[in-house]
């Protein structure tokens, strides 16, 4: 049994997207192993992404994102802007990107529009 | 034994009752799909119970037709099962008996039977075969075939929507307690009657639903379910109903508090106090055991559960929230005085689409209690807006706003109000002395009131089709 909605799971499903529901204590997160991170500055082309899918999800936004390993500016060596935070989840330091999201269309958003932030986010990371 | 329950909307209701009347003298017959509640245990009497939510109404073209028969070829009830093993829904039979005949009759026995053989063969033996009659009164009474040889009495239909009309077999038969002597004198004995047969749950025992609680009891509300996770603190005292200083002291919980004094009042009410988030796994079955719910609570996060819960099983929630917002002076300056009450079910628009809910603030109600370190951390980088000033609350506007609430609950069971009485939304402001009327309609995107899909839907993985 699991907490992902149903139109989230069917998305996943349907373009073949692993991924892992985990409840770490009271929190529930969405892991895509391996996620593809796009062609960019980044020091690594695949990571584990985590989003935290709080209570009352779809109704409620989710917020930030987090990604395993930590990923630098490959030129520099140095973290993104805003993503140099860690945060515990299921034994793991997540590598905290401080994304905010506030918009949020109840019935016409969800995983696929985070997805969306998060290529969006990790293109333009600076 | 299972208690069976049949939920039907009000629209549903008059779709049959056109169909049936375009057949005039004769019988005529048509399909409910429905959705499930299942409850393995009653928190009351124990009893496992099975409640059908009607989702959609199909009439049968029939064959041939009497004042005392109808049928129909099986074609459109293998349609049907097929439809309900699809969707995991249960087919419901409803015809009309226009004789008046207020049984099943042997005809209907054999019907049945043939069509609760056919169901578990195409669905599974686990498949059962609903059966609804209704009469020229428009009373209506059923049975649910759990295999050919045996059919059960559906204990109790409700029909909601403007009004919450219910239908048990000997409705009117009963006798109410003598402490209820004068409220029959006004509203009549049926009222008391109906009012026993139901299961209300209040949500949130704070000022306004301690007052709910208290109501109901002395209502003669038989089955009474109370939700809160708080305890009581020195701030309450002003208006928390049924609490006193030592409660305070021993830091008891609000929930167990009102139960023992509605015990301690012993009018018959048989309470059940659960101390646990309304979303938590604890809260689900007693949830869902509710025929009514009064939703006292303020927090984001209970407001928008209970909001998907209204649809999905057809409960309908009567949420309540007074809204103080004074400026400075002394004696303060008054901005806003209101108490609101809304009636929250299929058909009517959601507490997120009248913005009575705040997502963003439920998001940080959320992350508080799953993760109040990261709630801090995120406090002091200014991510997160923090919890503001306590609510200003007085005891006589909490009560009065608990008043209305229950009093929308005795005209939609009773009707004192007359045809047009029910209030979908009711704003009262209590510094102006006026009340108004709102109605709001669904966005055309909300999932939840803005189409049918959750309606009625009942049992689904995830529960609510949410994170929870």
């Amino acid at each position: 049994m699991g907490f992902l909605p149903s139109r989230d799971r069917h998305y996943l499903s349907e373009r073949n997207l692993k991924f892992e529901e985990v409840v770490h204590g009271l929190q529930k997160g969405l892991v895509l192993p391996q996620w593809t991170i796009p062609q960019t500055r980044l020091d690594h082309e695949q990571a584990d992404l985590l989003i935290m899918l709080p209570d009352g999800y779809p109704d409620v936004p989710p917020d930030m994102f987090y990604l395993n390993p930590w990923v630098r500016i490959a030129a520099t060596q140095q973290f993104p802007r805003m993503a140099n935070v860690s945060f515990e989840f299921n034994e793991i330091h997540w590598q905290r990107w401080s994304r905010h999201n506030n918009e949020w269309r109840r019935g016409v958003d969800g995983i696929w529009t985070m997805l969306k932030r998060v290529e969006h986010a990790l293109s333009e990371a600076t | 034994m299972t208690r069976h329950v049949l939920l039907l909307r009000e629209t549903q209701l008059a779709e049959i009752r056109t169909h049936f009347a375009g057949a005039g003298e004769k019988e005529a017959a048509g399909y409910l799909s429905c959705g499930l509640n299942s409850c393995a245990s009653d928190m009351w009497d124990r009893a496992s119970v099975t409640k059908f939510l009607a989702r959609k109404f199909f009439p049968i073209s029939v064959e041939s037709a009497s004042d005392q028969h109808v049928t129909w070829k099986t074609d459109s009830f293998i349609h049907a099962l097929h439809d309900a093993r699809i969707e995991d829904e249960t087919v419901a039979l409803v015809h009309s008996h226009p004789s008046n005949f207020a049984s099943f009759s042997a005809q209907d026995d054999q019907n049945e039977r043939d069509l609760a053989d056919l169901a578990q063969r195409r669905n599974g033996t686990a498949s059962v075969l609903v059966s609804i009659v209704m009469l020229p009164n428009g009373a209506l009474f059923g049975r649910v075939w759990k295999n050919p040889g045996r059919a059960d009495p559906v204990d109790l239909i409700i029909v909601t929507g403007r009004r919450f009309t219910l239908h048990y077999a000997n409705r009117g038969s009963g006798k109410s307690p003598e402490f209820l002597n004068r409220q029959a004198l006004a509203l009549g004995p049926a009222f008391n009657e109906d009012l026993s047969h139901l299961r209300i749950g209040v949500v949130g025992c704070g000022g306004t639903g301690s007052a709910t609680a208290g109501l109901l009891t002395r209502l003669g509300t038989k089955y009474l379910a109370l939700f809160d996770k708080d305890a009581v603190h020195q701030t309450n005292l002003n208006r928390l109903h049924f609490a006193g200083r030592t409660d305070a002291e021993m830091e008891r919980y609000k929930v167990h508090v009102v139960a023992d004094g509605i015990d301690a009042m012993g009018l018959g009410t048989q309470v059940k106090a659960y101390d646990h988030w309304i979303s938590s796994i604890e809260c689900r079955e007693p949830l869902k055991c509710c025929d009514i719910i009064f939703g006292c609570t303020d927090d984001n996060v209970g407001r928008l559960f209970l909001n998907r819960f209204a649809y999905f099983y057809n409960v309908p929630l009567i949420d309540m929230g007074l809204a103080i917002d004074v400026g400075h002076g002394d004696p303060p300056r008054v901005n806003a005085f209101d108490g609101r009450v809304t009636v929250i079910q299929p058909g009517a628009a959601c507490l997120l689409c009248r913005e009575i809910i705040s997502p963003i603030r439920a998001r940080q109600e959320s992350l508080k209690r799953t993760n109040p370190e990261e709630y801090e951390r995120q406090k002091t980088e200014a991510y997160v807006l923090g919890e503001g000033n306590p609510s200003p609350a007085v005891v006589p506007f909490t009560t009065g706003l608990a008043a209305m609430a229950v009093e929308e609950l005795i005209h939609r069971l009773q009707g004192l109000r007359g045809p047009n009485g029910s209030i979908e939304q009711r704003l009262r402001k209590f510094h102006l002395m006026t009340d108004r009327r709102q109605s709001h309609q669904p966005s055309a995107d909300c999932p939840i009131c803005g189409s049918q899909q959750y309606w009625n839907r009942g049992d689904i993985d995830p529960f609510l089709d949410i994170t929870a």
